[in-house]
């Protein structure tokens, strides 16, 4: 049973059969100037609301693409995991980097070099300073320097 | 290939061309489904003038109608797994872009206390009842043409988000109530209460526009 809006509306449009107009028209010959009414509104809508035309479509499409390419091409599927779970995971990887390369290991081969003398020179000319680095050890002796009393304190 | 002069006739021809486009459709949307943008890419080009179209009847704004109708399309993609073909792709999108759109107009606050509401019992509205016209005296000659548009706009504009979705796809897009039933996820019956309400509110709106044309 169509309600009265239903068949006014079919009515209106054209949608109802020849006997169901006849009938309704004769239940309701108050709405025949309603028609009229109707069709001067259905044309004036459709002569001035024309369809709006889409400017720049080939724009258009390239920002939406723009939306759909990268968030569901460009990544491959195992990234879609949480990042927050990955920000974790590389976090983890970077610090265990760092124990590897900074903190030294028993393992960690030590430098064979010792040190570095720049200047042999003395004030005395009676002394002279020689270096030798060798077996990683470097060594300075000095020629020439008065023997240490045996009860000289060393420790003042 | 212009698919956008092929789509033009979809709703109003029948048979083979009809069903060949809409083969076309699932096709694309299959491989829509298996992750292909470009299908969806072409699917966009085939259906962006109509949407953008429908759209803009109902928000009576470009900039809105070009955000949304994006918006819709995304929000299409997004759900393309879900679409099962029962209804044809066309009128799926329809639907999703629909909403988007009613959506939007609510967001912004439409005051449905000023609209016809289809509870309304029919008793309510007299039969053949007339419709008054505008107090304000208005010009009765010589209204030229961008103020008749706004005039009508501007009446679109009272309407509440369905009202406006029935009239513009019915009096622009020209689609049959079953297609309107099927873009806005309701029945026939509802759709032609719908139009009965949002045209007698066009109507005293525009009266005089139409009678002094």
């Amino acid at each position: 049973m169509k309600t009265f809006e239903q068949l006014y509306t079919a009515w209106v449009d054209g949608a109802l059969t020849k006997d169901e107009a006849a009938a309704f028209e004769k239940e309701h010959p108050e709405l025949l100037k309603e028609r009229d009414d109707m069709s001067k509104l259905k044309k004036l809508l459709q002569d001035n609301l024309v369809p709006a035309k889409l400017a720049h479509p080939e724009f258009f499409t390239s920002k939406l693409m723009e939306q759909i390419v990268p968030a569901e091409r460009s990544l491959p599927s195992w990234f879609r995991v949480p990042r927050l779970a990955w920000g974790g995971a590389a976090s983890l990887a970077f610090a265990f980097l760092l124990f590897l390369l900074i903190i030294p290991h028993p393992w960690t081969p030590q430098p064979e070099y010792v040190a570095e003398v720049l200047k042999t020179t003395t004030t005395d000319p009676k002394i002279s300073a020689t270096v030798d680095s060798e077996k990683g050890i470097t060594l300075i002796k000095l020629d020439g320097v008065e023997n240490v009393p045996d009860d000289e304190d060393l420790t003042r | 290939m212009n698919l956008e002069g092929r789509t033009s006739v979809l709703s109003v021809s029948g048979g083979g061309f009809a069903e060949s486009v809409e083969q076309d459709d699932i096709a694309l949307v299959q491989r829509c489904q298996k992750g292909d943008a470009l299908a969806f890419e072409q699917l966009v080009i085939k259906y962006r003038s109509k949407v953008f179209s429908m759209i803009y009847g109902m928000v009576q704004n470009e900039q809105d109608a070009w955000d949304l109708a994006q918006e819709g399309f995304v929000k299409a993609w997004r759900s393309i797994h879900r679409f099962k073909g029962q209804a044809s792709f066309y009128t799926w999108l329809y639907r999703i872009v629909t909403n988007v759109a009613i959506d939007s107009l609510r967001r912004k606050g439409f005051k449905k206390t000023a609209e016809f509401d289809d509870d309304i019992a029919a008793t309510e509205v007299e039969p053949g009842s007339k419709t008054m016209p505008r107090p304000d005296p208005m010009p009765h000659q010589g209204l030229e043409r961008e103020e008749i548009r706004l005039r009508i706009e501007l009446a679109i504009s009272k309407l509440s988000p369905e009202h406006r979705a029935v009239i513009v796809m019915k009096e622009i897009e020209e689609l049959q109530y079953n297609e309107i039933a099927e873009a806005l996820g309701c029945s026939i019956g509802t759709v032609m209460s719908r139009l009965f309400y949002a045209r007698k509110k066009l109507q005293s709106l525009l009266k005089d526009v139409y009678e002094n044309l």
